[in-house]
């Protein structure tokens, strides 16, 4: 008894369930159609914004550094930055998303580095902003860029290689063919966008035929009956 | 057959505590008469009437249904139970067709007996003319005659009805009470619940008046008009459940 009735049940609400506009729209359209043009529109709105956040030059600001003329100049200089002249707090300015990220150069920077000193640069960001983030990204690449030519030049100084600190290089190969790395994406991604495009279809019958039965007081004739 | 004997409901409310909605409720109906549980809204009417369709478990006391206990063996009670309220609660996708055959297959109906009662209860209350019609496009009096082919369809020998006309038209009400008689005139056993008096009047063979979950006088139209030595069951019904002092009173 218990089956059969489990089967007239889903059979009944299956009819039903099937001649309700709006349940087929939530079950076929929404998860067929709307949510992957979302999905994709989201994308494609989120993948233009990062690419002309990054093709952007980031405006930084420049704190201290009035000893150091040289790094502040190639800092200007550098097509991916823009330099801002500071305006009051630059910790607000960045909290005002005003600049992207700043640089605080340490008293006496340049000397340092001739004198092969250590010396700390501070970079100051916003957080989890993902423009600051660019920003940053950009002063990082700068001072990596600076360092780098830095080692080279001590070397040099010292009649050195510049690979000597750079005995080897690593790289990265990619051995699987082009459609299979492809393929290797999408069905990482694919699976779970079904189970969860599941899950948006089946939401509004799953409400309807629970809290919507409640409240309409079918579920007691059914009930009532064996 | 309806039988209680003591039968009680108690719910559990956080801030009200606990509330007996049913308080030792004893009653008997017999095959062939319509018993009417009469009371005010919040009365106990449908908790003891939900008890009797098992769709509640009773805190106390017991209940059976054509022999059966409510408790002890549920699928035998509601194999024999109608059960009918103003709410038609229809599905309104459904056809009339579909709503009757789905009752008739949720209490076990073979296909060849389901489409003999459904034929037979569309000649009794004339659904031909709108039986493949769907039930949110019928008319008010359709939905009710479709609610009771459904509550009939699996031929119950004991039909419970709670306040099946509240809300109802005249002609829609007419249609439940003419076929409320019809029950009791094929021999079920009836259970009524109303708080118009003019029904209980018209409709039942024994009145029971309940009030706050206790059965607080019991008898026949006859029997109470005797016991409070009034003609008028509104009257009878205030003084019972102690509203007024009667004209007696000093």
């Amino acid at each position: 008894m218990f089956w059969s009735n489990v089967r007239t049940v889903f059979a009944k609400e299956v009819r039903d369930s099937l001649r309700d506009r709006r349940a087929v729209i939530s079950m076929f359209v929404v998860p067929t159609l709307v949510m992957p043009l979302l999905l994709l529109t989201a994308g494609a709105i989120t993948a233009k914004v990062v690419k002309k956040a990054q093709s952007e030059a980031s405006p930084v600001t420049i704190v201290g550094g009035a000893d150091s003329p040289q790094v502040v100049a190639e800092l200007r200089a550098d097509p991916r930055l823009r330099v801002v002249e500071a305006e009051g707090d630059f910790r607000r300015m960045i909290a005002e998303k005003r600049v992207r990220a700043a640089v605080e150069l340490p008293a006496g920077f340049e000397a340092a580095l001739a004198a092969g000193t250590p010396a700390t640069v501070l970079l100051h960001h916003y957080e989890g902003e993902l423009k600051s983030g660019f920003g940053v990204g950009e002063l990082e690449r700068f001072f990596r860029e600076l360092r780098e030519r830095t080692v080279a030049q001590r070397l040099a100084g010292r009649g050195l290689p510049a690979d000597l600190v750079k005995p080897f290089a690593v790289q990265r190969r990619n051995a699987a063919p082009p459609e299979k790395v492809g393929g290797n994406l999408v069905g990482g991604i694919v699976p779970y966008l079904i189970i969860l495009l599941c899950f948006t279809g089946a939401m509004y019958p799953a409400i309807d035929l629970t809290a919507g039965e409640k409240e309409r007081g079918r579920w007691r004739r059914c009930c009532a009956a064996r | 057959m309806i039988e209680t004997s003591e039968l009680t409901k108690v719910f559990r409310d956080r801030k009200r505590g606990e509330i007996r909605a049913v308080d030792g409720l004893t009653l008997r109906v017999a095959p062939g008469r319509i018993y009417g549980l009469l009371g005010a809204n919040g009365a106990g009417k449908t908790t003891a009437l939900r008890v009797l369709a098992t769709l509640l478990r009773p805190t106390s006391g017991s209940a059976s249904v054509g022999g059966y206990d409510v408790v002890a063996a549920p699928e035998r009670v509601r194999a024999q139970v109608g059960f009918l309220a103003a709410s038609t609660a229809l599905y309104g996708r459904l056809t009339a067709r579909e709503t009757i055959e789905y009752f008739g297959r949720l209490h076990g109906l073979a296909e060849p007996v389901l489409a003999q009662r459904l034929a037979r209860l569309a000649d009794e209350l004339e659904l031909h003319e709108f039986l493949d019609r769907r039930c949110d496009k019928l008319s008010t009096g359709m939905k009710q005659r479709t609610s009771i082919a459904r509550t009939l369809v699996h031929d119950p020998a004991v039909m419970i009805f709670d306040e099946p006309t509240l809300g109802l038209d005249v002609m829609a009400a007419r249609t439940i009470v003419r076929f409320v008689r019809g029950c009791r005139d094929r021999g079920k056993t009836v259970i009524y619940s109303t708080h118009v008096m003019a029904e209980a009047e018209k409709l039942c063979d024994t009145i029971g008046i309940i009030h706050g979950g206790r059965l607080l006088a019991e008898g026949t139209l006859a029997e109470l008009r005797a016991r409070y030595g009034e003609p008028d069951l509104e009257e009878i019904f205030v003084r019972a459940v102690g509203g007024e002092p009667g004209p007696g009173a000093a």
